[in-house]
């Protein structure tokens, strides 16, 4: 049995909310775009928003169930709800918003446990403050430890880290990490960052349009992507559309513009003619000294452009025959690590040969009613 | 130094004070339920509750003879338990009520709007009961805009005069009130009685006015 079991159908003035998800003690990132139905579907694991359909199981306690018409107040749920704005109680004090749900049981135990996660958060020298005297890192500890201290039974975190400055954030994860480690609990986190649902997640779940496209672990997610929405949300930069020449078990040929590339197909039912995406992420294509004239695999081009991005550089790259997208000033993006890069000593203007490693390049269904962005 | 019959002013403080108190309960429950619960036709709601604002005195005063004269239904329950409303001194308490009912009605409104839900909705995960919220996280909140609206409707239930007039007659010594009495003394060309009492009736309301207006300072200055 998973620990928490979320399956919900709801409808709203012109939005569709239709997920189903399983967290073990682990943490489930939702990952997607605002307005996918992140938050919405966190609110409806607390309670706050009331499906029409589906079924919510954590324990195996039933939360909500429209056949049974069972619906559990946010009460009695024993859900940790941290909210995008943290909502910190203004007029209370640090001790006290910790305090705020702890009930049931002896004073001397109740200190005790609003003492233990004060400690945890490295709040213990702060809980005199209001919430206005406090940063957004301090806040949000605040946040965490006021929805810890219930000893819930699973936690929601809604984009907890989006409104903090960038140091600050990456402090944080890594706190948020070993909390999550020790209370080991069910944990659904919402963030529409990509790097902190990747460090985060033991799982991500991606969600467009109030469903969930694709569910898996981080490295799947960006390797092995079912969806050209996902492949575009987990960043890969170099998505055609193109049109199956011949298949061979799961590999096939593409045309894209002039060229025709060889990858792998991600769907059994594709047949010789039919429309498809052709998706390589930007790290997957290799440089080559020397160009291999097997077919379908290397290329030669031009550097029309090259940014230095963090630890990489991208190079934006025309092919110099055979176009993939003549319309474009550019064929496709190659992103080179920094070391390397440096090595290389080139620069704008120079030629180079490029390697498409069949393997990485997948090639995903178009869906009937689909446009790209 | 003449005499003065201090009847009136106490009879007023009394009145005034009961009236609040109702004011101060009702006044709060509804504008939370304005506030906070899904009510079709909420704005109506609104506006009736308003309503006492703007209607002439001897409108409101009518109305109230209507619901709660001695052959009505309500009327008649009080009259059977021997506590009359018309022409008693709880007459006046209900009239300045009503008189005074919006602005407790809608400042405890908007200062219940203020709040911002998310606070309710995450206390309500920590597993505290609905009444507890209520307690613990909005009516803290809230508390210098219904202070605020409180002490207006006290303002304004001290100097009402046409609605305890229709109901609770001017009879002196025992529903004759302040402002009631000013009207009889000026009737009666008493300009020094009536001298004295507007000035005392005057410095009551500017002060609860200066009050009112310090809290709001304050809620305006404590905001972000």
């Amino acid at each position: 049995m998973t620990a928490l079991e979320v399956s919900v159908r709801h409808q709203l003035a012109g939005f569709r909310l239709s997920i189903d998800l399983a967290a073990d003690r682990e943490v489930l990132v939702l990952f997607g775009r605002s307005g996918a139905g992140k938050s919405m579907a966190l609110r409806t694991v607390a309670g706050l928003v009331r499906p029409a359909q589906g079924r919510i199981m954590l324990n195996g306690r039933v939360l909500f169930d429209d056949k049974s018409r069972i619906f559990v107040a946010p009460q009695a749920r024993r859900v940790g709800y941290v909210p995008q704005s943290y909502a910190l109680f203004p007029h209370l004090n640090v001790y006290e918003n910790v305090a705020f749900g702890v009930r049931g049981v002896s004073n001397a135990e109740a200190r005790r446990r609003i003492e233990e996660l004060l400690e945890l958060t490295g709040l213990i020298s702060l809980q005199q403050r209001r919430p206005h005297q406090l940063s957004g890192g301090q806040q949000q500890r605040v946040a965490l430890a006021r929805a810890l201290v219930t000893q819930p039974e699973a936690l929601l975190l809604d984009e907890p880290l989006s409104a903090l400055d960038s140091p600050t954030r990456i402090e944080l994860r890594r706190a948020l990490r070993s909390l999550q480690r020790r209370f080991a609990i069910p944990t659904l986190f919402v963030t529409h960052d990509l790097s902190e649902a990747l460090y985060l997640g033991d799982r991500i779940a991606v969600l467009d349009h109030g469903r969930v496209l694709q569910e898996a672990p981080p490295d799947e997610l960006l390797l092995r992507f079912r969806d050209v929405r996902v492949a575009e949300l987990v960043g890969v930069r170099n998505i055609w559309r193109g049109r199956i020449e011949r298949l061979e078990g799961d590999r096939a040929c593409v045309r894209v513009g002039e060229r025709t590339l060889i990858g792998r197909a991600v769907s059994e039912s594709m047949a010789v003619g039919d429309p498809v995406w052709v998706c390589v992420r930007s790290d997957r294509i290799r440089l080559d000294a020397q160009i291999d004239h097997s077919f379908g695999t290397s290329a030669s081009g031009t550097i029309v452009d090259a940014v230095a991005d963090r630890s990489v550089t991208v190079l934006y790259v025309k092919l110099a025959d055979a176009r993939l997208t003549p319309e474009r000033e550019f064929d496709l993006e190659v992103e080179v690590p920094q070391a390397i890069w440096e090595r290389a000593a080139i620069g704008q203007g120079a030629g180079i040969s490029l390697i498409f490693p069949p393997e990485e390049i997948r090639i995903l269904p178009v869906a009937a009613t689909e446009h790209h962005p | 130094m003449r005499e003065i019959d201090w009847f009136p002013l106490l009879l007023t403080i009394q009145v005034s004070l009961l009236a609040t108190s109702i004011n101060f309960v009702a006044g709060v429950a509804v504008g939370w339920c304005l506030a906070r619960l899904p009510i079709p036709g909420r704005e109506i709601v609104s506006a009736l509750v308003a309503a006492p604002l703007i209607l002439p005195p001897t409108v409101l005063g009518f109305y109230l003879l209507v619901l709660l004269g001695r052959g009505t239904f309500i009327g008649s329950i009080f009259e059977a338990l021997g506590i009359p409303l018309v022409f008693s001194w709880r007459g006046a308490v209900v009239a300045s009520a009503i008189a005074s009912f919006p602005f407790v009605a809608q400042a405890s409104r908007a200062a219940f709007e203020a709040v911002d839900v998310e606070l309710e909705q995450v206390a309500r995960t920590l597993g505290r009961s609905d009444w507890e919220v209520f307690w613990m996280v909005s009516v803290p909140l809230a508390w210098q805009g219904i202070l605020g609206g409180t002490l207006l409707s006290f303002a304004r239930a001290l100097g009402d005069f046409g609605a305890t007039l229709m109901v609770a007659g001017n009879i002196p010594g025992q529903t004759q009130t302040l402002s009631i009495a000013i009207y009889d003394a000026v009737q009666a060309n008493d300009l020094e009685l009536a001298t004295i009492l507007v000035a005392i009736l005057s410095l009551f309301s500017i002060s609860l006015l200066a009050a009112v207006q310090a809290v709001s300072r304050r809620l305006v200055a404590r905001s972000p």
